[in-house]
């Protein structure tokens, strides 16, 4: 029976690791076993140190099931990482021997008060801010490696009898046992387990821990692949990394640990340079030898983070600590990702996802966590292949690109901004993707085709329009077009028809920006148009508050649309709407507003005829009313009221027979309805109305009498409050 | 002429021979840098307090250990040390208390002021010698920045930031080249090991200088930051207290009971955070810092009162005798928020209602400003 070895490590703790490796090397045992998942055995036993650099990590997935799913990150300082990589240089055999997760995603333990970072419970217990601190003052004073693994094994026999061990961990200890026994019967000499260091004394007993019943445990089969991970990833808390909050300086410990810090302020300096210009090297050796100075002092064995941090502080930041939060991340977390050979991505997807981010020339998202600013130009095919594929990766919900402030790189323009950036642990989102397809293009095409089919409303179809659109599934488009085709005319949503309305204008317009030959949506338009127009004056009586905020901005939006010359036969269909309208009801509100204006630019009433709508409107009522009438009336086109001389007068009319009280109340929606417009119009129209004189001003007798003027510049003193005070 | 009369403040080694001579007795063993009298550790107990020789030792500062440790291991590597902070956050005190623990010496000292000279910080001359004799080193007069030179020493500038910045700059040879270059005589003085300097400075004050990068680059900062909580502070106000306690009549001290000590400090933190200790009520700040030292002084004049016209005790009626007066120092901008805050806090609070009445009462008596 061979001889079994424990050595209860702290996860993710780079004193830990040094010591493993040095353990391992003096021991040169025969066999491996470590506390990973069962179902990790794939890919432990083909574990290759040289297709990958650290973070990294193990993910395991339920494929029927994505919620559920486990990451297993590795560091180059975590000791499990150190152990495989051991086992791969002297080409022994590796073991995962805790419980399979898939275990735990069928079944559900009392984990009770898990004492799940034993040796941080320790620290704080002994007032250590940083576990690695407490490490290093009491675990380094062992001389020996062997001694350095007994002391902790008692250490934690000790925290064991005055803690609960929970059920999952007795079940874990007890399968874990199991597999201890197992091994030891076979024919290896020299065993080693390692495992975290609350485990071990159970290990330790394996014989007596594996004895029992183990309760029947139901599992489901999981799979499970290497992702690149990253130092801003590790700081977060998973189920088995304690969240290490400052990765680059474990990094530092672990590669650096023989050394004196100095390696640590050539970092620091370098980080800082960035930010903070005057930090000389000189600066930098007054530092260490602060740091230094303050290690004797308080009698350490080595140089550790609070004495070069009090250090940087006095001499570089005049005593204040603020620079730690404001520099923590350069300093202690970094951009660092890891990085994945090609071969071991298992799903096709992720292998396509890379040869289309290469034939972007974005590679470099995938080195570090930065954003990029990505710029094209869509009338270049490949630009708009990376369009494509950017719009398709967001369908799909990977958080690749995000396309930056619209107005920059609006949809009708050739210029599209977007901001790359990659996490590698959304590499899980591209495993998921998988599930559609085995490219990018493939999975967004088979994903949006079944939501197609799944859509029966009108309501539901119209997202995927832009979507199809964007992505470039003209064929998709069509049958988009199709299925609307036979639907359009049974809906009574008229916010779902003014939206495909757009949808399709849109693709009319600027179809061929992004295509050779754009999708034909004119007798979709035509019909859709007479049918929204239709609709119009009959649905607005009965609008809930939420479908009059958004019809009201899709009106806006199509008027601006119709304002096009080549829409005129839209127009027309419109304009029979809001005649209706208008005629129809007789209540003071937008829509009627909107009418007005719509039938006056459109010459559908004379002047009298209008001049009788002002009067009727803006003489007495409710004035809340009348402002929301205003709304619509003006529609942020405010210039329209130095040329339309009956309306203003009308306007004057009523705002100086206001009283006082009624007027402040209602100078917050005045100005609201004003500040539609930009500033431009507002001045324009400020000079047009009290420099009549001007050249621009169309003539004297607009503005009327003196006196009113006189009002009128009062008036609107309160709507540009800034050329008052200019 | 004063034979017999006690000084009224010892010279602070003396003061705290005691002390200091078990530390160093005890002291023995421990690496020393050149010419300190105590090792770092020691000088560390000294400031913070601890035991040594078998008796207690008082500590001197109260608060965060790591800045005391840092302000240590910076003189440790003969790097000049700054101090910085609000007015009474024990700047000065500090830097006394180095000065002593490390040198043995506490003599040495430039009161920095916008009247401070080159001559006096650097060197003087004897002008009847210089007259008979010409320059030379008999008729030169060294300043304590020069004498602590030459002897190695600790010398403390305080108030450096008031020092004009011309004058300022001719330190800057001093801490780099460790050495005072006297032209007249084409010789330098060079500093002896021990030799260090620490300055003080306000960040709060107007009418200063502040330091030139350059100079700046030459100190190690130690930001000294107003008491964390309430329990330290009372905790260094019943401290300084039992130092140097009021006498009273006989041989009896004056005594201020905790909850009036509490009470104080709370009127100070809420005044200075702006907030009520239970986050509940926004407070007008005053413009006056109301640092922990004028928290102390209250305490004591509290205290005198107690002695001299009380029965010994501080209660709310010392207090209220003391507090404006401690509180308004520019009467334009402290004194609305005092008015203030005495009508909206301490007159809703129900269990300070004594201290409303002693208010109330000695309100004509209130100094006229």
């Amino acid at each position: 029976m061979g001889e079994v070895r424990i050595f209860g490590i702290r996860h993710h703790g780079p004193g830990s690791a040094i010591r493993l490796r040095e353990a391992l090397q003096d021991w040169q045992p025969d066999l491996l076993l470590i506390e990973l998942p069962g179902d990790a055995q794939d890919l432990i036993s083909r574990f290759n140190p040289e297709e990958m650099t650290p973070p990294v990590a193990m993910l395991l997935y339920d494929p029927g099931d994505f919620v559920k799913a486990a990451y297993f990150p590795l560091a180059i300082f975590s000791p499990e990482w150190q152990a495989l990589q051991y086992a791969f240089q002297v080409r022994i055999p590796v073991r995962a021997i805790d419980l399979p997760i898939g275990v735990s995603f069928k079944n559900t333990f009392d984990t009770g008060n898990r004492v799940r970072h034993p040796f941080r419970l320790l620290a704080e217990h002994t007032a250590f801010e940083d576990t690695e601190q407490w490490w290093d003052h009491f675990m380094e004073q062992q001389p020996s490696t062997e001694a350095l693994f007994d002391s902790i094994l008692e250490l934690m026999q000790v925290l064991r009898e005055k803690s609960e061990i929970s059920e999952e961990n007795k079940i874990r200890e007890q399968y874990m046992s199991r597999k201890i026994k197992a091994a030891a019967g076979e024919n290896f000499e020299k065993i080693t387990v390692v495992c975290g260091a609350f485990h071990g004394p159970a290990l330790q007993d394996f014989e007596k821990t594996s004895v029992g019943k183990m309760p029947k445990l139901r599992d489901v089969s999981t799979e499970s692949v290497w992702i690149p991970w990253s130092y801003e990833r590790l700081t977060q808390n998973h189920a088995y990394s304690a969240g290490v909050h400052r990765p680059l300086w474990y990094e530092h410990i672990f590669l650096h640990r023989e050394d004196s810090p100095a390696p640590w302020v050539a970092h620091l300096l370098r980080g800082l340079r960035g930010k903070h210009s005057d930090t000389s090297s000189a600066s930098g050796i007054e530092v260490l030898r602060l740091a230094e100075s303050l290690t004797q002092l308080r009698q350490k064995t080595r140089t550790g983070l609070p004495e070069l941090e009090d250090a940087t502080t006095s001499v570089l930041f005049e005593g204040r600590t603020d620079w730690l939060e404001k520099h923590f991340h350069t300093i202690y977390i970094g951009e660092q990702t890891g990085t994945i050979e090609q071969v071991l991505y298992t799903i096709p997807l992720q292998k396509d996802f890379r040869a289309r981010i290469r034939s972007a020339r974005l590679s470099a998202v995938l080195e570090d966590t930065g954003e990029k600013q990505k710029t094209l130009d869509l009338r270049k095919i490949k630009h708009r292949e990376h369009s494509r594929f950017f719009y398709q990766c967001r369908f799909l919900n990977i958080p690749l690109a995000t396309v930056q402030d619209p107005s920059l790189s609006s949809r009708g323009n050739f210029k599209e901004v977007w901001t790359v950036a990659w996490d590698p642990a959304s590499e899980w989102s591209l495993i998921r993707a998988g599930t559609h397809g085995t490219t990018i293009a493939g999975a967004a095409y088979s994903k949006m085709k079944k939501s197609i089919g799944e859509a029966a409303s009108l309501e539901a179809l119209v997202p995927f329009l832009d979507q199809a659109f964007l992505c470039g599934f003209s064929d998709l488009f069509e049958f988009l077009q199709n299925r609307i085709i036979n639907i359009y005319s049974l809906s009574e949503s008229i916010l779902a028809l003014l939206q495909a309305l757009q949808a399709f204008i849109f693709v009319d317009q600027y179809g061929d920006i992004r295509y050779d030959s754009p999708p034909e949506v004119h007798g979709l338009i035509d019909r859709m148009g007479a049918r929204a127009a239709y609709l119009l004056p009959i649905i607005l009586p009965g609008l809930t508050e939420n479908e009059d905020t958004e019809l009201r901005s899709q009106l806006k939006l199509l008027k601006y649309t119709l304002a096009q010359p080549r829409f005129g036969y839209l127009r027309e269909y419109f304009s029979r709407a809001w005649w209706h309208i208008l005629t129809q009801g007789r209540q003071t509100d937008y829509y009627r507003g909107m009418a007005l204006k719509l039938c006056i630019d459109q010459g559908l009433i004379s002047e009298e005829n209008a001049d009788q709508h002002f009067t009727r409107h803006l003489s007495g009522g409710d004035p809340e009313k009348i402002l929301d009438w205003l709304e619509g009336l003006l529609l942020g086109e405010i210039l329209w009221i130095a040329y339309d001389q009956s309306f203003r007068i009308r306007l004057n009319q009523w705002l100086s027979d206001m009283q006082e009280e009624v007027f402040q109340a209602a100078l917050p929606v005045l100005r609201s309805i004003f500040s539609q417009s930009g500033i431009a119009e507002r001045k324009q129209l400020f000079t047009r109305l009290t420099s009549p004189d001007s050249a621009e001003a169309p003539g004297k007798d607009l503005t009327g009498s003196e006196p009113e003027n006189e009002e009128l510049e009062a008036l609107m003193a309160h709507f540009f409050p800034q050329k008052k005070e200019a | 002429m004063g034979e017999g009369i006690k000084i009224l403040r010892e010279k602070l080694e003396d003061e705290a021979r005691g002390e200091l001579s078990r530390l160093m007795e005890q002291d023995q063993k421990n690496i020393r840098p050149p010419q300190w009298k105590l090792s770092p550790r020691a000088v560390l107990t000294f400031i913070m307090g601890g035991e040594a020789g078998g008796a207690p030792v008082r500590p001197k500062y109260i608060g965060d250990r790591a800045l005391i440790e840092t302000a240590i291991a910076t003189l440790a590597t003969d790097r000049a040390l700054l101090l910085t902070g609000v007015p009474g956050t024990a700047k000065s005190r500090v830097a006394e208390h180095l000065a002593a623990a490390i040198s043995g010496e506490t003599a040495y000292l430039i009161q920095g002021s916008s009247a401070t000279t080159e001559e006096d910080l650097l060197f003087g001359w004897n002008y009847a010698s210089l007259i008979a004799h010409g320059p030379s080193m008999e008729a030169l007069v060294p300043g304590p920045v020069a004498r602590a030179m030459q002897s190695g020493r600790i010398v403390r500038i305080e108030e450096l930031t008031r020092i004009p910045a011309v004058i300022q700059d001719n330190l800057l040879s001093v801490l780099s080249e460790k050495m005072m270059v006297i032209p007249d005589l084409e010789q330098e003085i060079r500093a002896r090991q021990g030799f260090n300097l620490i300055a003080t400075s306000n960040d709060r004050d107007r009418g200063t200088y502040p330091l030139s990068d350059a100079l700046k680059r030459r100190f190690n900062v130690v930001h000294m930051p107003l008491p964390r909580d309430p329990e330290t502070e009372v905790e260094i106000i019943r401290l300084r207290l039992a130092e140097d306690p009021v006498p009273a009549t006989g041989d009896g001290k004056a005594v201020c009971p905790e909850k009036e000590i509490r009470r104080i400090v709370q009127i100070f933190r809420e005044l200075r955070e702006g907030i009520t200790a239970d986050g509940k009520q926004k407070v007008k700040p005053t413009e006056n810092v109301l640092s922990t030292a004028e928290a102390i002084s209250a305490v004591r004049q509290s205290a005198y009162l107690a002695a001299f016209f009380g029965n010994g005790t501080v209660t709310a009626r010392e207090i209220a005798a003391t507090l404006p007066g401690s509180i308004i120092k520019n009467p334009d901008k402290d004194g609305p928020a005092w008015e203030s805050y005495r009508q909206s806090v301490i007159g809703q609070r129900t269990e300070w209602k004594d201290l409303a009445q002693a208010l109330h009462e000695t309100e004509p008596l209130k100094p006229k400003n």
